[in-house]
């Protein structure tokens, strides 16, 4: 018989034992993820260059990507045993209340007036004439009914004492932050905004390299001059980008003030110039509506594409929802308490306000800025041809000096878009981390996914990235308002009366992404395929973290029955270790090794965790 | 009497005490998803002894045993995984804008053709068929059991002697 001492240096023993298993584990998970991302770069490179989709190489990727999985979920198995503690609640931000309606009104009107609106709207009206005008309402009325669904949930919220920042929070209190839907709303957010991140990083990019040098060049400046100028400009990006991210809470009341003055500057030139197009063809609105006629037939599709298209010029009012923290409780308003000596709104009140101004505002602006081109009928195909129509049209029309003024105003919009933008996207990442969808310590690194992300976006080109933003935006704030209906009875059906503004938004919003399938069908399939992808990941998420080890080893399985039939037909054979002046020859075997090892140490991991470490219930 | 003699018993004090509770939580609840979340989270996840025990005399059918449970887990992770590799088998071609049917003709028949291939587990392809046959079959066993006890839990049962 064994004494009690005797039994706890036994289990002391298992439990060493079990510690070492895990160690090699660990290491062995390093190699096949070093190993699995080789391959995955090298299958990837390949189908790219090839253009050709083969059956082989597409098992092999599968079977990569299930390696590669394996290589993670081995390389995390010791810390994750050892560290549960990184799932616990991190420290909330103490919020200071600091912006009034003035700076909350300036911070909603520069994240929905953006640079892409000195591309998109020259090329839309132009091309378009009366139905880009028409679409710019549309997408705008969508967007204030949008609006209005977050001032009621943020009033119903609040009087609830629930505390919503950012949209997909009224998800997350009316269906509970482990649904799906409020998954689905917060990853296609996070979507949406690192792909209008990366779109705005792009024409910043454009604009630096190239249209900048042009314009000091064409203004008069010497080389050096411009060349200084652009430095002066990415220092300036910089320190802006900085103060937002990193010095955010030490100076909140500074940024708000800037926003005022900025917003201000932007509105006020873009509304000058406007009038100064408009003036300089004497408002020559011949054609408006001709090209469309005499077809009418072709309408309403047209219509409904082009106003999905031109979705991304109004939704960043959203970004009001997010400073409802740092707001004061009771704000007076510019111009109204000046008449009205000590008046003052209160917080539900002046959120409402500045949601549905913010649309409202950059729907006149947009709707007269467009009209004021087209007033000009600049030719389509040089307009295409130049890097940031709205800079080349001020050029051409108004001038060198307007033309500067113009790029300093894309600079603004450029600021008051990108910065915001990849804010939101990290705060998206780091709430998932906050409701338990990844440890802490990733959620803690949400800037730096944002910014990995962002740059492999960027690729993809501005067609895509428009697109994308548009699909994934409309799919979120669609789910953003249902959420009115489940905030207030729980369920979706059946319908009732104060249920149709909700039903319909919704409605209206996928409707408006479905159609983005008429202008590019490949980003449609790529949104939807990415929405799937986000649902299996919850799945997994919600398999815990036994049954993930238990899915990645059955899938692992599977996969190998499916590679074993490439060794001697397809897929990539040899790679080559970079910076090692290594060659692996049959990679494929030893993807199937490393599949076949993965899957036995997973499922031995699991029965110790159960038998050995009785981390379950079991 | 009866009464009397139940109102002193602290075991009917402390049910009729829970009915209370229950009927005075479901008064405050918002929303019923909300209230299904928040009984997952503090009821039915907890991890106590007498909860459970509780939770199990309250239930009143004898629930599967737990190697069921994971039987039928396997069986669906396997599912999963053929579906998984059947989605993106046939998502690719999507995703690689092969729209012409002569090319999805091409890329069909090419799976196909690798389904009926000569790969080096073939030798071992019966009885890795009957492993995972035999699975797939052993979970659906169980996950029928399961679906027969969801079907008494729904009252989906008609009465003897019922019309």
């Amino acid at each position: 018989m064994s004494t009690p001492g005797q039994s706890d240096m036994g289990r002391e023993k298992a439990r060493s034992g079990a510690l070492a298993f895990k160690s090699f584990a660990a290491l062995l998970g390093v190699v096949i993820l070093i190993f699995s991302l080789l391959y995955v770069w090298y299958q990837l490179r390949f189908l790219v260059r090839s253009q050709i989709l083969q059956y082989s190489d597409l098992i092999a990727l599968v079977g990569a990507f299930a390696s590669l999985l394996s290589g993670v979920a081995l390389t995390v198995l010791l810390p994750e045993s050892m560290r549960l503690k990184s799932w616990s609640p991190i420290r909330k931000i103490v919020p200071k209340k600091v912006y009034g309606f003035g700076t909350v009104l300036a911070i909603g009107i520069g994240a929905t007036m953006g640079s892409p609106l000195f591309i998109l709207i020259p090329l839309n009206v132009v091309q378009y004439s009366v139905l880009s005008t028409l679409s710019l309402f549309f997408a705008g009325m969508l967007t204030f009914l949008v609006a209005k669904l977050y001032s009621d949930m943020n009033e119903i919220a609040t009087k609830s004492g629930k505390n919503p920042i950012g949209g997909p929070s009224f998800v997350s209190i009316a269906v509970g932050s482990r649904s799906v839907r409020y998954f689905l709303t917060r990853v296609s957010n996070w979507l949406a905004n690192i792909t209008l991140a990366a779109y705005s990083a792009l024409l910043f990019i454009l604009f630096d390299l190239e249209v900048l040098p042009k314009i000091m060049t064409n203004a008069g400046f010497t080389l050096f001059e411009s060349q200084s100028t652009v430095y002066a400009v990415d220092a300036l990006f910089a320190v802006w980008f900085l103060l937002n991210t990193v010095f955010e809470r030490r100076f909140l009341r500074l940024i708000g003030y800037v926003q005022i003055f900025l917003t201000l500057a932007m509105i006020l030139i873009i509304a000058y110039q406007s009038y100064l197009f408009g003036s300089t063809s004497s408002w020559d609105l011949s054609g408006f509506l001709s090209p469309y006629l005499s077809d009418l037939s072709s309408w309403p599709v047209a219509l409904l594409v082009n106003t999905a298209y031109l979705f991304l010029l109004f939704f960043g009012f959203q970004e009001i929802q997010s400073l409802y923290n740092d707001s004061v409780e009771e704000s007076s308003v510019p111009i109204l308490s000046n008449l009205k000596k000590g008046y003052k709104i209160n917080k539900i009140s002046y959120f409402r306000a500045t949601m549905l101004w913010s649309v409202i505002i950059a729907l006149i602006i947009n709707i007269f800025y467009a009209i004021s081109i087209y007033s000009l009928h600049p030719d389509l195909a040089t307009l295409s041809s130049s890097a940031i129509p709205g800079i080349y049209l001020a050029g051409k029309y108004l001038g060198s000096t307007q033309q500067l003024i113009t790029a300093s105003v894309f600079l603004i919009a450029t600021f008051t878009t990108f910065v915001p933008t990849f804010m939101a996207a990290s705060r998206h990442l780091s709430s998932l981390a906050e409701d338990g969808y990844m440890p802490h310590s990733l959620g803690r690194l949400s800037w730096l996914f944002t910014l990995v992300s962002i740059a492999v976006l960027a690729v993809g080109g501005q067609d895509f990235l428009v697109n994308i933003t548009d699909f994934m935006m409309l799919i979120s704030l669609g789910l953003i308002a249902l959420a009115a209906v489940w905030m207030r009875k729980g369920r979706t059906l059946p319908l009732d009366r104060l249920d149709l503004l909700p039903f319909l938004t919704w409605l209206f919003c996928f409707i408006a992404a479905g159609a983005i399938y008429i202008i590019q069908p490949s980003t449609v399939i790529f949104g939807v395929t990415s929405l799937i992808i986000v649902y299996l990941v919850y799945d997994l998420v919600e398999l815990g973290v036994l049954g993930v080890q238990m899915m990645i080893a059955v899938f692992d399985t599977i996969s190998i029955l499916a590679v074993t039939s490439l060794v001697r037909t397809g897929g990539i054979s040899v790679l080559k270790i970079p910076f090692a002046s290594l060659t692996i020859n049959n990679a494929n075997t030893l993807m199937i090794y490393c599949l076949t090892v993965s899957a036995v140490l997973l499922s031995l991991n699991i029965l110790i965790d159960v038998k050995i470490l009785g981390r379950t219930r079991i | 009497m009866a009464v009397m003699q139940s109102s002193e018993d602290p075991s009917e004090k402390i049910a009729n005490q829970i009915l209370l509770d229950i009927k005075a939580f479901m008064i405050i609840q918002e929303s019923e998803v909300k209230a299904k979340h928040t009984i997952q989270r503090l009821i039915l996840e907890a991890h106590d002894e007498y909860v459970n025990r509780f939770l199990r005399l309250a239930g009143g059918e004898k629930k599967s045993s737990k190697t069921s449970h994971i039987i039928v887990a396997v069986g669906e992770l396997i599912l999963s995984s053929f579906l998984i590799l059947g989605g993106l088998v046939l998502l690719a071609p999507f995703i690689a804008n092969l729209s012409t049917p002569s090319q999805l003709y091409g890329y069909l028949s090419q799976v196909l053709l690798y389904l009926t291939s000569n790969g080096p587990l073939f030798p071992y392809a019966r009885i890795i068929g009957f492993s995972l046959a035999a699975l797939l079959l052993v979970s659906a066993m169980y996950t029928l059991r399961m679906a027969s006890s969801s079907i008494k839990e729904a009252g989906l049962l008609v009465h003897s002697g019922a019309e």
